[in-house]
């Protein structure tokens, strides 16, 4: 089958594990129009195709991370990716790879979570606030956290990392962008802690990039992690030059 | 069955900051939610929240009583007074709070809270975090509610109240996963739904804010308030109807017909572009009913004429909006917009603890209506009331728990709840009529959009509550495809879809009933305020053959209209 001028020819992932032995790609075609999204289209498919297809939605404008899935191939967010913008006709639709299939799309994004709720994603001040008011923070120290503010919990790096792939439960790199986000934080007193804590996943990273490359939202983790492995070998410097 | 002290429905910020002070308080609290809590609709809101804080060198000389004021006058004197002064007296401390807990707000050169100016707002008192306000704010929450304790039900979605003889004693949830119903059992609920954007074919909404709160809260006999009041966003992108920020016509930007005439010149000369939401809104409105607009129905928003500039910093968020879904680049082409139901003013009618007539149930955020919107929402002021009355309604739910002493035995209710939401529930999987839920839920939608929409008239009105009506009776001979029970989406959207019938009712009746025009509500037909015989809350609750209608006094005792 081969897509025309006018038409999708979309292939839709199908797998529920509880009854089907194995997965299968559903094939559908569509008319093509030129301002349609992927979650555009998984909604006209359950509309008028099928409506046992699940998948998860919610803002569908790129910022709540729901819709976070394999597009060709590429990690995207469904609802921000205009078909027009794939360069082809033929639009192949899959889960986050290498987490728990729940049903077709929706994957069990558990492992995910705790690793997320293992590094303590609150902010730890040193001392109270200042008399009822706000903690004072320089737009450059704001700065410092960068991009790592703008991590949407979608999911995309966690299924990426090769590094997890082996089946070791590390926090991957959302979790650790996390770290570096209240690390990175002037208001933030907990900075030691939350090195060591991030000491499991921290040191596993071996670059291979996959989680930059997969963020939806010009994240980049790798960056984030490197910076952390920096500030975890100065202040075990600095512990070792202090005791000798 | 699952128990806790306290459970919040609904994990957007209102649901957050309700489960944190239930926690405060030392409540066993849990929050079910239709899916993770940062995925709720709240993380979507950009522009920022309201505090009179005076943090910008222009807003030196604000005080929450100007607050209170602009909120009342946007309102159309339609919002409860006291609740009002409450929500701005509170501001300052809920923002500062957020920022303790971490929220990265964008700053001033001091270091403080950065605040800019928004509509409807005589100085510069929204604070926000870059353009991303809601994600920022829903994420420190999200925090701070792990490190509260508090215990999260995902993908648990309410889908019927647990009541009897007006008192709630739990509630019975489908959970997404296995489509097992699952019977919870509690003291105190606290509803934070959020809104009701999906009744509407064109909504800025996320595809969750179903109203099912507001549905569950009125089958279980508690009444709704002021639900003729739909605030509908001017400029949302043709199609999907992802908003297009304000900050767009602030900097310049220019509404045009299909003729390529700046029609706002004929609707609002003094202000051109930068007129009130609903003025704008009506103004495209009838531009495009009166066969000005292009083809699909939208107008442009032309950004063509201010070159390069604007976009390396204020409207760089515009243009990566507006080039990902419609693949228009705004600096070289202009922008297809059309109105987009956007807020629900009306709601589950609460005091200023949150607590509905029904015992037990509480509601705060946008499911509910305390009321401080009146008859029209100033930017800026939901995100904060969601913050204010959560954790009012979060508060009270626990200490109301704390004291409850219960006629009956609460498990036999919620047992008795379980056996009549399971028959009904497997009604639905067995129903094989020839009626499919999308055609039923596409057709209301449409009514909506075209019958109760941004312009309303008496005849009009009349067709869409008979539509309606007869899609209720169709709804009785609904199909359901025989699937498999896990992560059902066509059986939850039945389900919800009945109740977005009940809703589309309550609203019918009550835009009906307000013969007048009044902030967001415009009838053609009563084209003018009347304070003499309106000046009231529509109240709609559940009666036996269908809603009964009230008129609800409203508190102008701050300053009551005419005296300024
Ligand atoms: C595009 C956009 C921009 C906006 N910008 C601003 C702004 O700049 N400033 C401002 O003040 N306001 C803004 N608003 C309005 C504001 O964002 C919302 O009114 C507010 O966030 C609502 O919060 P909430 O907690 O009441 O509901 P939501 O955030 O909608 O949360 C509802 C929660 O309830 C859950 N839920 C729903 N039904 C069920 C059920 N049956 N069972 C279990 N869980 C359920 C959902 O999963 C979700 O977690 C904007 C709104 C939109 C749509
Ligand atoms: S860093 Fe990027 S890919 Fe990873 S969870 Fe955050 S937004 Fe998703
Ligand atoms: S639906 Fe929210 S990111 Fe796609």
């Amino acid at each position: 089958m081969e897509a025309c001028e006018n038409t999708i020819r979309l292939e839709i992932y199908r797998w529920e594990p509880r009854r089907e032995p194995r997965p299968r790609f559903q094939f559908f075609h569509r008319p093509w129009q030129s301002r349609l999204t992927v979650l555009g289209l998984l909604q006209e498919v359950y509309e008028e195709h099928d409506s046992s297809l699940a998948f998860r939605s919610s803002c569908r404008e790129g910022i709540c991370g729901a819709c976070a899935m394999l597009v060709n191939g590429r990690y995207r967010l469904a609802c921000a990716t205009p078909v027009a913008d794939l360069g082809t006709k033929c639009i192949t639709v899959a889960p986050l790879p290498r987490l728990r299939v729940i049903k077709d799309l929706v994957v069990d994004l558990e492992p995910f979570w705790r690793a997320h709720e293992a590094v303590r994603p609150y902010l730890t001040p040193p001392s109270g606030p200042p008399g009822g008011r706000e903690f004072l923070q320089s737009p450059r120290d704001r700065e410092r956290m960068g991009q790592a503010i703008a991590c949407i919990l979608c999911g995309s790096c966690f299924s990426a990392c090769p590094t997890h792939w082996t089946g070791k439960h590390d926090l991957g790199p959302a979790a650790l962008t996390r770290t570096f986000r209240f690390y990175a934080d002037s208001r933030d007193g907990d900075g030691a802690a939350r090195l060591a804590r991030a000491d499991r996943g921290l040191w596993r990273c071996r670059y291979a990039l996959n989680c930059t490359d997969a963020c939806p939202r010009n994240v980049n983790p790798a960056h984030h992690i490197r910076e952390l492995r920096r500030q975890a070998v100065r202040s075990w410097l600095g512990r070792v030059t202090r005791r000798t | 069955m699952i128990r806790h002290r306290v459970l919040v429905v609904g994990g957007g910020l209102a649901g957050l900051r309700a489960a944190i002070a239930a926690r405060e308080q030392g409540a066993n609290t849990a929050v079910l939610c239709r899916l993770h809590p940062l995925r709720s609709a709240s993380v979507a809101a950009q522009g920022g929240i309201n505090a009179a804080l005076g943090n910008a060198p222009e807003g030196g000389a604000d005080t929450p009583e100007k607050h209170a004021l602009d909120t009342i006058r946007a309102s159309a004197y339609l919002a409860d007074q006291g609740a009002v002064a409450l929500l701005a007296a509170e501001a300052p401390a809920r923002v500062f709070e957020a920022e303790n807990w971490g929220c990265p707000f964008s700053r001033t050169p001091e270091g403080r809270i950065a605040q800019r100016p928004f509509g409807g707002a005589g100085l510069p008192r929204t604070c926000y975090a870059a353009d991303r306000t809601g994600q920022a704010l829903v994420h420190t929450l999200h925090g701070v509610a792990l490190r509260h304790g508090v215990r999260f039900y995902e993908e648990f979605v309410a889908i019927s109240l647990a009541e009897e003889d007006g008192a709630v004693f739990g509630l019975v949830a489908v959970n997404l996963a296995t489509g097992d119903l699952v019977p919870v059992q509690c003291e105190a609920i606290v509803l934070a739904t959020g809104g009701a954007g999906r009744l509407y074919a064109r909504s800025t909404n996320g595809v969750l804010n179903t109203g099912s709160g507001m549905v569950l809260a009125y089958q279980a006999g508690a009444p709704l308030k002021d639900m003729e009041f739909v605030q509908f966003h001017p400029t949302s992108l043709a199609g999907g109807n992802v908003l297009v920020s304000e900050a767009a016509r602030g900097e310049g930007g220019q509404l045009k017909n299909a003729c390529g005439e700046r029609f706002m010149a004929r609707y609002a000369p003094q202000d051109m572009e930068l007129a009130p939401r609903d003025v704008t809104a009506r103004a495209i409105q009838s531009e495009i009913e009166a066969g000005r607009g292009f083809p699909g129905g939208h107008v442009h928003l032309d950004l063509t004429h201010l070159g390069e500039e604007p976009y390396r910093d204020r409207l760089k968020g515009v243009r990566e909006v507006v080039r990902a879904f419609v693949g228009v680049d705004p600096a070289v082409e202009p922008i297809p917009v059309q109105p987009a139901q956007h807020y629900m003013m009306g709601g589950i009618g609460t005091d200023e603890h949150g607590a509905t007539p029904l015992g037990g149930v509480f509601a705060a955020g946008e499911c509910a209506c305390v009321s401080v919107h009146g008859a029209n929402r100033l930017g800026g002021n939901s995100l904060l009331e969601t913050l204010v009355f959560g954790r009012r309604a979060g508060a009270s739910a626990a200490v109301a728990a704390r004291d409850r002493r219960p006629r009956r035995v609460p498990a036999a209710v919620v047992s008795e709840a379980l056996r009549r939401t399971r028959q009904e529930w497997m009604a639905l999987v067995r129903a094989n009529g020839p009626e499919s839920p999308v055609r039923l839920r596409r057709t209301l939608q449409a009514t909506m959009t075209e019958k109760i929409g941004i312009c309303r008239d008496g005849p009009g009105l009349n067709e869409a509550a008979a539509t309606l009506a007869s899609l209720q009776e169709r709804f009785r001979r609904i199909g359901i495809t025989r699937g498999s029970r896990c992560y059902n989406l066509e059986l939850l959207g039945a389900w919800e879809l009945r109740g977005m019938l009940v809703l589309a009712e309550v609203i019918a009746l009550a835009a009906l009933r307000r013969q007048e025009t009044r902030g967001a509500h415009c009838r053609r037909d009563h084209p003018r305020r009347d304070d003499r015989r309106w000046l009231v809350h529509t109240g709609v609750q559940r009666g036996l053959d269908g809603p009964l209608l009230s008129s609800l006094p409203v508190d102008v005792s701050l300053r009551p209209p005419g005296t300024d």
